[in-house]
């Protein structure tokens, strides 16, 4: 086909000059040959990941096992998940007409799911979650809902987490195949944290749902006060989370290594087992890829300086659930602990300056006997403090340092215990190189 | 001196941070040696304004206004005392549509008439906001995300009586600590007019401040 060929040749000239933009040669062959990717002929196993956080990760982790499986398995760079970046994908595994693998495995931004849905039908769609997450580019997770609703067909197979009412909303007119996992109540579930509400009501009769309890957020075991819509039919489920041995149970039989417990990972692996499950794959090597996996590094690293225990979590700034998750994490050490909370830039996209999410995270966690000192680092340092206070957290225990220049010495000198660094994806890097560098 | 903060729909009109303001408000009387009390209303819950002082509601999805606004009508009467009192309202986001006249979208829907305004629903407004006010001798920013307009009014906060509605979301109280100290100061002279005022501490609040350029 002539629009692979030139597509392929821009690929070619961008590799030449070392230039690497992953949207590019997708957006050229859409814009002249708009029904490109309707005439591609793709394999049988069609699969979808969406939602706000966590798609690559999965996307990554199910690559491995259908890996492992045997199969050959295409799929788009971890972002590259607008309709020019699969494009992209596509024109770099096409052969002839058709696509060269035997499994299509795409990670999609929540609002393109519709555009790239529209050329290419998935059999089965993953969606992990929909949480508030840059309010200023998405509006409100009741767009999010709607906009991933466009792109949904009526005889996907959609794979769900059973434990969010906003996802088993989705069950309210999808005529097609569900199957949901979850995770069962674990020694961290709580009744009732603090006033940050989610999503608190029945979508089907708008009466109030009742948790019997929570994991985070809106997200545990619901049922309406009103009608029948409540959390049920979970196929696959943690039973039990082995805080000593670092291991999970799934269906109170099947036993899986995880590296760290927070929230957001049991997810991804509970959710990328089910599929495998329902894609019918083999079950040791679907335990043998997980227990192996590194997939994790990117939301927690984990090392020791000077005999004391450095813990980075990852989150995502204008996103309060990856911001919760890992505060939960924290309060999960009994033992003394330092907190670092930083971020450089509130949002790559645009300029806003908007904080109130701030205000949907469970700061009032760390107002805690066991925390020494918290550090608010760089340019929303105050913000970050001004937060704290309201949390009822004394001002003797905060540090406030407009950037991480002597995050080192601060953290060696004025503070003790295991140190956590809750920091924004952008601040992680320059985070781990400064308190790894050699004392002078 | 006990205040009583009546916060309607915690748990459904909470898009950006909003609870922000009741810690806010809650963490400033408390410094005045005032105890307060927080009564939450949300739907199916009686509204009862009469032991309240203050009260607030922030910002929801359009679908979750509507849900409020049906729930609020059945006990409309009871609002519309509590404002003819001369009662303190602060209303944020999107939820200062549900006190004017009627809404605009794709249908005209008629809303609390509390004050005399018309929102209009367009397209979606997403911008910071820095606006001089007659209220305080600092200027009041924020940020904006709503599909509505009022029309007939160009200011970006209402000030009617003792109702301040504004489109501005989630904690405005804490980004604002001039504002703020105004509001805790009106609603404490309103109980008591001799008051005497204890020492405030808005030190982090107005770092904070002072960087947003």
């Amino acid at each position: 086909m002539i629009g692979t060929l030139i597509g392929k040749t821009i690929i070619k000239v961008e590799k030449l000059f070392k230039f690497n933009a992953s949207s590019f040669p997708g957006e050229v062959i859409l814009k002249l040959f708009p029904n490109y990717l309707k005439k591609i002929k793709y394999p049988e196993l069609v699969i979808m990941v969406t939602g706000s956080t966590g798609k690559g990760s999965t996307v990554k982790l199910l690559k491995e096992i259908l890996e492992n499986n045997g199969l050959k398995v295409c799929t788009n760079e971890e972002g590259s998940n607008l309709i020019y970046g699969v494009c992209t994908t596509v024109i770099n595994n096409v052969k002839g007409k058709k696509l060269n693998a035997d499994a299509l495995l795409l990670e999609v931004d929540e609002r393109y799911l519709k555009f790239v849905s529209k050329h290419i039908k998935p059999k089965y769609l993953m969606i992990n979650n929909i949480t508030r997450d840059q309010p200023p580019r998405q509006g409100s997770f009741d767009i999010v809902y709607n906009e991933i609703l466009k792109g949904i067909h009526k005889d996907t197979h959609l794979i769900l987490n059973g434990d969010d009412p906003i996802l088993k909303k989705f069950s309210l007119i999808h005529t097609g195949n569900i199957t949901y996992y979850g995770i069962e109540k674990t020694k961290y579930s709580y009744k009732e944290m603090n006033d940050i509400k989610d999503y608190e009501y029945c979508p089907k009769c708008h009466n109030k749902l009742e948790f019997e309890y929570y994991h985070y957020g809106s997200v545990g075991n619901y049922k309406c006060s009103n009608c029948d819509f409540k959390r049920d039919n979970i196929s696959y489920s943690i039973t039990k989370v082995d805080y000593n041995n670092n291991e999970i149970t799934i269906n109170k039989k099947t036993k899986i290594k995880v590296n760290n417990y927070i929230l957001f990972n049991l997810y991804n692996i509970i959710s990328t087992y089910t599929i495998s499950k329902v894609l019918e794959l083999n079950e040791d090597k679907i335990i043998d890829t997980i227990n192996n996996s590194s997939i994790n590094q990117k939301i927690f690293n984990e090392f020791e300086i000077n005999n004391r225990k450095y813990t980075i979590l990852n989150c995502k700034a204008e996103n309060n659930a990856t911001y919760n998750l890992s505060l939960i994490y924290t309060a999960m050490d009994k033992e003394k602990k330092t907190i670092v909370l930083g971020l450089r830039q509130i949002s790559r996209r645009y300029k806003h300056f908007d904080l109130s999410w701030l205000y949907d995270i469970y700061f009032e966690l760390l107002d805690d006997k066991s925390i020494d000192k918290i550090i608010c680092a760089g340019p929303y340092a105050y913000d970050f403090a001004t937060r704290l206070k309201y949390a009822n957290i004394k001002e003797d225990k905060l540090i406030i340092l407009d950037d991480l220049q002597n995050i080192k010495e601060t953290i060696e000198n004025k503070t003790s215990g295991n140190v956590y660094a809750v920091l924004n994806f952008d601040y992680v890097k320059p985070f781990i190189e400064k308190v790894k560098e050699e004392t002078k | 001196m006990k205040i009583t903060i009546g916060y309607l729909y915690h748990d459904l009109l909470n898009l950006y941070g909003d609870s922000g303001n009741i810690k806010t408000l809650k963490y400033h009387l408390n410094e005045q040696g005032i105890d307060t009390v927080i009564k939450y209303m949300s739907v199916n819950d009686k509204k009862d304004f009469s032991d309240v002082d203050i009260l607030y509601i922030g910002s929801g999805t359009e679908d979750n206004l509507l849900v409020a606004l049906e729930d609020l009508k059945k006990d409309e009467k009871a609002l519309i005392n509590y404002v003819n009192n001369n009662g303190f309202i602060l209303s944020t986001g999107n939820s200062v549509e549900l006190f004017g006249n009627y809404i605009i979208a794709d249908k005209k829907i008629k809303t609390l008439g509390a004050y005399d305004y018309v929102s209009m629903h367009q397209d979606r407004i997403v911008k910071d906001i820095r606006i001089k006010t007659n209220l305080i001798d600092e200027d009041i920013i924020g940020f904006e995300n709503h599909i509505g307009n009022i029309l007939s009014y160009d200011d970006s906060i209402i000030n009617i009586n003792n109702f301040y509605g504004t489109y501005i979301i989630g904690p405005i109280l804490v980004r604002n600590p001039k504002f703020c100290s105004f509001l805790i100061k009106e609603l404490i002279l309103s109980k008591d007019k001799d008051f005497k005022f204890k020492e405030e501490d808005y030190k982090l609040d107005e770092l904070a401040y002072s960087n947003v350029k």
